[in-house]
């Protein structure tokens, strides 16, 4: 069984986890100061 | 704001260094081979969903007794990375297990235990949506933050309380300095990131609490 895909599929599911919610962050964070300058 | 994006950096910079050392430096383990090195984010991970919810327990615990929202805003900032962790934690278990269990999944104590951690978190955001007054809502989840924290070390003696196939806990400690060194930066280094998202997360929380509190009408 070839393990450097499953180490591959791994730090990557893992990184790109982070990196998704980072991004998920930024986008409620414009949302919210959207929002803020409305009001 | 300067704080934040230093921890940003420092976050970024130790993460990649320990993953490099992990993933290049240290020497394959002996009888797992390669595939050893997906310890190094499944420990820090697990490690990063328990102590999401603990900082959920006492934030919880903390507005039941003061009824502050800033702590319901801190705790439900916790659960969102915990909840991630936790999916985390079972996707990058499910790889390791293939390759050294012949197994995606089982239901082994360990792995059961830990689905049922992550379905009472998602369970804890649902209830959270289910209301719109801020105190209920915080209450609510206040009660869940608090009961549901008996599930976190369930999950972690699950493997000595029953027959598990999962190996014990696995710490710097519990194994050969070098291995047990570079799993201790690893766990330093997502420790970091999760402090870093925390603070955003919260920073963000009090934003929406505000434009919520502002009133309906305004917000668009």
């Amino acid at each position: 069984m070839n393990h450097t895909l499953f180490l591959i599929a791994g730090y990557g599911i893992c990184w790109i986890g982070i990196v998704a919610y980072f991004f998920h962050l930024r986008q409620r964070e414009r949302h919210a100061n959207r929002n803020k300058l409305e009001l | 704001m300067k704080t934040q994006r230093t921890i940003g950096f420092l976050a970024i910079a130790s993460v990649a260094v320990a993953s490099f050392i992990g993933l290049f430096v240290v020497p394959a383990d002996e009888y797992q081979g390669e595939i050893q090195r997906l310890l190094y984010i499944h420990v820090p991970t697990a490690w990063l969903a328990m102590l999401s919810f603990l900082v959920v327990f006492l934030m919880s615990l903390l507005y039941l007794v003061q009824r502050k929202l800033k702590w319901d805003v801190l705790a439900v900032s916790a659960v969102e990375i915990g909840v991630l962790s936790t999916a985390l934690t079972l996707i990058v278990g499910s790889l390791y297990a293939r390759p050294t269990w012949g197994i995606w999944w089982t239901w082994d104590p360990r792995l059961t235990t830990t689905a049922l951690l992550l379905i009472i978190y998602i369970g804890y955001l649902i209830v959270r949506s289910m209301t719109e007054d801020p105190e209920q809502r915080a209450r609510w989840a206040a009660v869940i933050g608090v009961i549901g924290f008996i599930q976190v070390p369930i999950v972690y003696l699950s493997v000595f309380w029953w027959r598990s196939l999962h190996q014990p806990p696995s710490s710097p400690r519990s194994m050969a300095a070098g291995f047990g060194l570079v799993l201790l930066l690893n766990l330093i280094a997502y420790t970091i990131a999760f402090t870093y998202l925390v603070m955003r997360r919260y920073k963000l929380g009090q934003a929406e609490l505000a434009l919520e509190l502002a009133g309906p009408e305004e917000e668009k």
